[in-house]
């Protein structure tokens, strides 16, 4: 698989898409958490908040470059 | 034994007061490095500007951070965007370029002044990208997309850093910083009104006490805003957060027309002095915190509950005060009596009803239904024209320099220049600030040569470098958090690293790094001279357009449609407070009369709307309604042009309608609830005349003499 893909002429990593698309859910997935009261259970919130984002862009990442 | 207790009690006073700042200096400078250590690894062209980046965003709370990096990222795109679309115009022509970014700084200026806290960050930032990128390629143009995207990436590296280091190591959580202040001002406000109404302050703590309320709401809005980045419940809180505001905004503006009724009722030959002061007494007996701590949230429960039944009480109290004094009372008396009695009454409900949300938030309960509540904020067009213009002018003036001398370095100086009068403008005293900065970079300068050229020459790979800029870093974010340095810290962080400039392969020459730097302060200076000679915002002129803006809300509040306008109003008039307020000291004649100003158009505004709201309540007698259209419009013709004939046909006018209601109500044939509202109506009407009559409000200032003499003395100051 390409590593790079052109977006309006201009090459791009593919893992700048996957990063952005990783926000996105990121952002939702914070978002519905918040709302469910998830991160009263939690010791480090922000830690656990950057690991979930962690684990996500690196699986989706894996899985696009594979 | 004994040694060694005192040594740890040293030592655990010393990090309750020391050890968050050293925190903070700590992480700002673990996330510069990290962003360094980050961009050298991507092999990125100038590491610096992720470096001066980290310290442009980072700050002591995450949530700002966050909030800070996203409206940061917003704002270099649209500032590369935009160097690029100039770039293109004006190729390879020096001056049409750097008129274009003149206007295009200036623009982004001005709109930086129109808005307020991030958005206004976003328009600084997407000023100054501009000259950073474009400028150093004015004459080669074909480099532009591939500095563009390494600077668009320095950016962002260091916003990413900036963001982790702050949210996971020690984060201190914005959410936490709001409770806490909720608390504070709690606590806070209810000691005052205890003291104020039990008399134990000075009439200097006092002034000082409203001042600080009135801007508390901004203050308080200004950090709720940057709530929606941050891991924290509080969030699913925000609607109730806002109404908490609102709910205290009102309060506090009662507080004070109460609180001047109550002073002008004090004088021992008022017949009702007593009797009020009992009053005052009881209510700040039901007020007072019985239980710790003070501003939890199951003591305001039980003070919410004291307050309910003194709430049920006080008709008894109001009648008999009544009976007590209208035997002896002068119709005059009776007019002060009566609105102070409806002050009170509106104040307890206005105050209960602020505990009950208090307790509500501090409880974490389950949502609640509340109405959508919105926060105005005030700014001048043409103040922010000026602003923009006085950018525009500061580029072109360097620029002109830079060509018309030839000087090799004239580019690094108009960006600086680009970027100080970017950054400074939107501050209270921009002149102030910047001449601090200033001295903070010329201190940088001499560090980042000693740090340069004799320690760094001696070391070799990134560890070393990394430890060998580790203490000169630390210095400047210890600095940033001393509310009196920080703009030092700022300039000498900057500075340092911009001088220093570590890369991968490093250019170790000290005529260009002297001559580098020097343009640097060159335009970090002509900055400071623009600021302080351009329409200077501590100057006479802005200060004027201040209070017509003030003004301008009066007539706002006599003329707008009714719906939401309390909340409208009231949150624009503290917005414009909070801008004279945010001054360091207000000694200036200017300033008091703007103070004094303020707390008169949020009496008589408030009044106004209560008015107009009544009226459309309920059907009147032809004479009344005639009155009730006639006085805001009286008083905003007042408000627009102050002068002696203005006031007196205001006060001709407010008087008559009053007249109309009392004779009204003495008739027959009139329903209770028209009753109940003339009744309201006559409360406004009365403290809207005793504003307007009041000898040592600065309205009398303003139209019967000069302007700039101020009888008495408000003491504001200090």
């Amino acid at each position: 698989m390409p590593r790079e893909i052109a977006i309006l002429d201009a090459l791009v990593p593919n893992l700048l898409p996957v990063f952005l698309a990783s926000v996105v859910v990121h952002v939702v997935l914070d978002r519905v958490m918040a709302w469910c009261g998830v991160y009263r259970h939690v010791w480090h919130p922000p830690l656990f908040r950057l690991s979930c984002f962690v684990c996500m862009f690196s699986a989706c990442g894996l899985l696009v470059l594979r | 034994m004994n040694f060694l207790d005192g040594l740890r009690r040293e030592i655990v006073a010393w990090s309750k007061a020391e050890g968050p700042r050293w925190i903070f200096a700590f992480k700002t400078t673990v996330a510069v490095l990290l962003a360094l250590a980050v961009s050298m690894r991507l092999e990125l062209g100038q590491p610096v500007t992720a470096m001066v980046t980290v310290y442009i965003v980072m700050h002591p709370q995450t949530g700002m951070v966050l909030t800070k990096s996203l409206y940061r990222v917003c704002g270099t795109l649209a500032g590369t965007l935009a160097s690029l679309a100039l770039l293109g115009l004006f190729a390879q022509e020096r001056v049409l370029f750097l008129v274009g970014l003149a206007l295009w700084v200036g623009l982004c200026a001005a709109g930086a002044a129109v808005y307020r806290n991030f958005k206004s960050y976003g328009f600084t930032l997407a000023g100054y990208t501009a000259a950073m990128i474009g400028l150093p390629l004015v004459m080669q143009p074909t480099g532009f997309f591939n500095y563009a995207v390494n600077r668009a990436t320095e950016v962002v590296v260091g916003i990413i850093c900036a963001g982790v280091v702050s949210e996971v190591v020690f984060p201190r959580s914005l959410g936490d910083g709001i409770i806490k202040t909720m608390e504070e001002r709690y606590a806070r406000f209810m000691g005052f009104v205890t003291g104020l109404l039990s008399k134990s302050m000075t009439p200097r703590e006092i002034d000082r006490m409203h001042l600080h309320v009135a801007s508390n709401v901004v203050a308080l809005e200004s950090l709720r805003s940057s709530l929606f980045m941050e891991a924290s419940d509080i969030r699913s809180r925000d609607l109730r957060l806002r109404r908490l505001n609102m709910d205290f905004m009102e309060m506090s503006t009662t507080f004070h027309s109460l609180c001047q009724i109550l002073s002008r009722l004090t004088d021992p030959d008022a017949p009702a002095a007593p009797a009020l002061a009992s009053l005052g007494a009881l209510l700040a007996e039901a007020l007072a915190p019985e239980c710790e701590p003070a501003s939890g949230a199951e003591c305001a429960r039980l003070t919410a509950r004291r307050l309910a039944e003194f709430r049920v009480d006080l008709p008894e109290r109001e009648s008999a005060i009544l009976r007590e004094c209208l035997d002896h009372a002068g119709h005059e008396a009776r007019l002060d009596i009566e609105t102070a009695l409806d002050l009170v009454r509106r104040f307890v409900h206005e105050i209960h009803h602020y505990m009950r949300t208090y307790a509500s938030l501090m409880e974490k309960a389950g949502p609640e239904k509340l109405n959508e509540v919105s926060f105005a904020s005030r700014t001048d067009l043409l103040v922010a024209l000026v602003t923009g213009v006085r950018t525009a002018t500061a580029i072109l003036l360097v620029s002109a320099f830079w060509i018309a001398s030839a000087w090799p370095y004239g580019a690094s100086a108009v960006m600086m220049a680009a970027i100080g009068t970017a950054l400074f403008a939107p501050a209270p005293d921009p002149t102030l600030a910047i001449k601090t900065a200033l001295v903070g970079t010329l201190i940088g300068f001499g560090a980042a040569l000693a740090c340069k050229f004799f320690i760094l020459t001696s070391l070799n790979g990134i560890g070393f470098l990394v430890m060998g800029m580790a203490p000169f870093l630390l210095v400047g974010s210890y600095l940033a958090l001393n509310p009196k340095l920080a703009m030092v810290g700022l300039g000498y962080s900057t500075m340092f690293c911009f001088m220093v400039s570590p890369a991968n392969r490093m250019l170790y020459d000290p005529i260009i790094s002297i001559n580098f730097g020097t343009a640097l302060i060159l335009g970090v200076a002509a900055a400071a001279l623009i600021f302080a000679t351009f329409a200077p915002v501590t100057g006479g002129w802005m200060k004027r357009r201040t209070a017509r803006m003030l003004r301008g809300q009066v007539e706002m509040a006599c003329s707008c449609t009714l719906p939401h306008l309390g909340s409208r109003y009231e949150s624009g008039t503290r917005d414009l407070l909070q801008r004279v307020a945010a001054k360091p000291n207000l000694q200036d004649v200017h300033d008091r009369e703007i103070v004094g100003w303020t707390f008169v158009a949020l009496e008589i505004g408030r009044a106004v709307i209560h008015l107009r709201q009544d009226a459309a309540s309920v059907l009147l007698p032809q004479r009344v309604s005639a009155g009730a259209i006639n006085t805001p419009r009286q008083i905003a013709r007042f408000f627009g042009r102050p002068n002696q004939h203005n006031h007196n046909a205001a006060l001709v006018t407010v008087e008559e309608t009053i007249d109309a209601i009392l004779s009204a109500s003495a008739g027959e044939g009139v329903g209770e609830e028209t009753v109940d509202a003339m009744r309201r109506m006559l409360t406004s009407l009365h403290l809207i005349r005793s504003s307007l009559l009041d000898e040592e409000s600065i309205l009398a200032a303003t139209t019967s003499r000069p302007r700039g003499i101020i009888p008495g003395e408000t003491s504001y100051a200090t």
